[in-house]
């Protein structure tokens, strides 16, 4: 396992990002006050925002980080652990002595000289800072526990290294794995770490780097220049970088790549579209079965009304024209409809009847010619007298639909008149 | 707005009923043997002799304006008939065929009695025409 090429670090008061191969080193650092308690951690997307500035204060945006968190955000125990002592076995002695049930927990254990170091670290709040680090654009490769880092990396370390640890919640020691060079204080003051050295007696002459986890600030105990403290920071990130046990991200905080966060999104996108998808689909095929039942019982009333008039088993194509054509038909041949000619329908005959029924019985008349049509009536013939005559033309008007014009007469020689009478029918033109 | 099952309900009930319906009027023109046939019948019902009829001249179909249909008119001839025979013929040859109406009547006095009959008998075709308003 390789760590990458720039390193997060957070401590009680700041985030600092540390390129460790460059040269001159090169880090960014600002100002954030992280809680002693990861389940304290309100606003994951505040610290990731501050992250993702150091970053980009070190153009190293794009480039997957090694985070180091402080030891009080994780869990810690030593365990006697045999060559055949599965991480299951471990991990059931480990949940023992944790005060929270080892499912909420992320965890990997270290194994050295027949002992595990066991490392854990709440998933839920470490998943939601690594999730609000990918909003961020923010890819994390590795997780690591600060004084771990130090404290695996110890026998490599140049002059002795002490470690102040003011964090209340639990202590680490290592000192039974490492060599004596190494140790960690809680004490508060310098001199509290001296009666150490002095109980322990110094190894080597050079002065010690004290590095106040607190702060990720080292402070120089023997008073050199504060620029020691970018050499003991280097120091911290030059062991992290070095790391191959120990990488907290494991498990269900195993890195999902830079861009998961987008691929998330863009999964719930596909499943909300496919999802939206099959309930158009099946709405639509409700729809269909339904329409489709609809016209099948359309079609058979059809059907039934068609047959009424032409028996058949099927309904036809156009079966609605041929029905309005065949009424069309059958009115145009029984002349019911609106374009019809006036029927005469024995016209002529009847107003002849009706003339006839009409003459006075006694007037005598000698018809010699008639003419009736949907026109006109024309009457010649003879009777006695021109008053019969009009008698003859009066009978005439009596009929329904006729003006008769007063009569032409000619007195004829050997006695009576002829006469000659013209109807006209009214409403012709 | 009517649905078309409903149109279909209403054209089906007229066309039942219509087809109770005499008609009036025929489909296509008819041959002059159907129509003398039809005045020969008419002829017997009334007993009026055969030898009566003189002449029949059909006319030219014509259109009947602003209708979907033509007119077709034969004219009639007859010697020597009396104005009742002439009425029994025209009732029988209306009851023979509903679509032969009388159009037109001419009657000539003979020098001794009856009538020389100038009968118009007319008949519609209907024909709509397509594609035209009326």
């Amino acid at each position: 396992m390789k760590s990458s090429s720039v390193i997060v670090m957070l401590s009680d008061s700041a985030v600092t990002a540390v390129r460790p191969e460059a040269q001159p080193l090169r880090l960014a650092r600002r100002a954030f006050a992280l809680p002693d308690s990861i389940f304290a951690l309100e606003h994951s997307e505040e610290l990731a925002v501050t992250i993702r500035e150091v970053l980009n204060e070190l153009a190293a945006s794009e480039t997957p980080a090694t985070l180091v968190i402080p030891l009080n955000w994780a869990f810690t125990h030593r365990l006697p652990a045999g060559k055949r002592l599965s991480d299951e076995v471990l991990a059931f002695e480990f949940e023992s002595f944790l005060p929270v049930a080892l499912e909420a927990l992320t965890w990997t254990f270290v194994r050295r000289n027949g002992k595990a170091l066991a490392l854990a670290v709440p998933t839920a709040p470490m998943l939601a800072l690594l999730s609000a680090l990918e909003r961020e654009g923010v890819a994390v490769a590795h997780e690591f526990i600060d004084v771990l880092a130090l404290g695996l990396q110890a026998a490599k370390s140049e002059g002795t290294t002490a470690i102040l640890d003011q964090r209340w919640m639990r202590g680490f020691t290592l000192e039974d794995n490492l060599p004596a060079p190494f140790l960690i204080g809680f004490g508060e003051e310098p001199p509290l770490l001296n009666r150490e050295v002095r109980r322990q007696g110094p190894v080597k002459e050079e002065a010690w780097t004290i590095l106040d986890l607190r702060k990720m600030a080292p402070t120089p105990e023997s008073g050199r220049e504060s620029d020691e403290s970018n050499a003991a920071m280097k120091r911290v990130a030059d062991a992290v970088s070095r790391l191959e046990e120990g990488d907290l991200r494991v498990g269900a905080l195993a890195s999902r790549g830079r861009w998961s966060h987008v691929e998330n999104r863009a999964q719930l996108a596909l499943v909300s579209a496919i999802l939206l998808l099959i309930g158009v689909l099946a709405g639509l095929h409700v729809r269909s079965r339904t329409l489709n039942e609809q016209r099948v019982a359309l079609e058979a009333a059809q059907r039934n009304v068609y047959a009424t008039v032409f028996p058949v088993e099927t309904l036809p194509a156009g079966a609605a024209l041929r029905l309005a054509s065949e009424r069309k038909r059958l009115e145009g041949l029984t002349r019911q409809g609106s374009k019809t000619p006036d029927s005469p329908a024995d016209a002529p005959l009847d107003a002849l009847r009706a003339w006839v029924a009409e003459l006075p019985a006694d007037v005598r008349i000698f018809l010699e010619n008639v003419r009736l049509d949907g026109n006109q009536i024309a009457l010649r013939g003879k009777t006695v007298e021109h008053r019969d005559a009009e008698k003859i033309v009066e009978a005439l008007s009596k009929v329904e639909g006729v003006e008769a014009r007063p009569p032409r007469t000619t007195r004829l020689t050997d006695g009576g008149v002829e006469f000659s009478i013209l109807g006209k029918r009214l409403g012709d033109e | 707005m009517p649905s078309q099952l409903q149109r279909m309900r209403q054209d089906a009930a007229r066309i039942l009923d219509l087809r109770q319906t005499p008609k009036t009027a025929l489909g296509k023109r008819r041959s002059s043997e159907e129509l003398l046939a039809a005045v020969e019948q008419a002829l017997a019902a009334a007993d009026i002799p055969r030898e009566r009829w003189k002449d029949s001249i059909p006319q030219p179909l014509s259109r009947v304006p602003e209708s979907d249909y033509q007119r077709q008119v034969t004219q009639l001839y007859f010697d020597d008939l009396g104005l009742e025979k002439l009425a029994a013929f025209a009732v029988a040859l209306r009851q023979l065929d509903p679509t032969l109406n009388v159009s037109s009547l001419g009657l000539t006095q003979r020098p001794l009695s009856g009538f020389d009959v100038e009968l118009g008998v007319e008949y519609f075709v209907y024909a709509p025409q397509l594609g035209k308003k009326p």
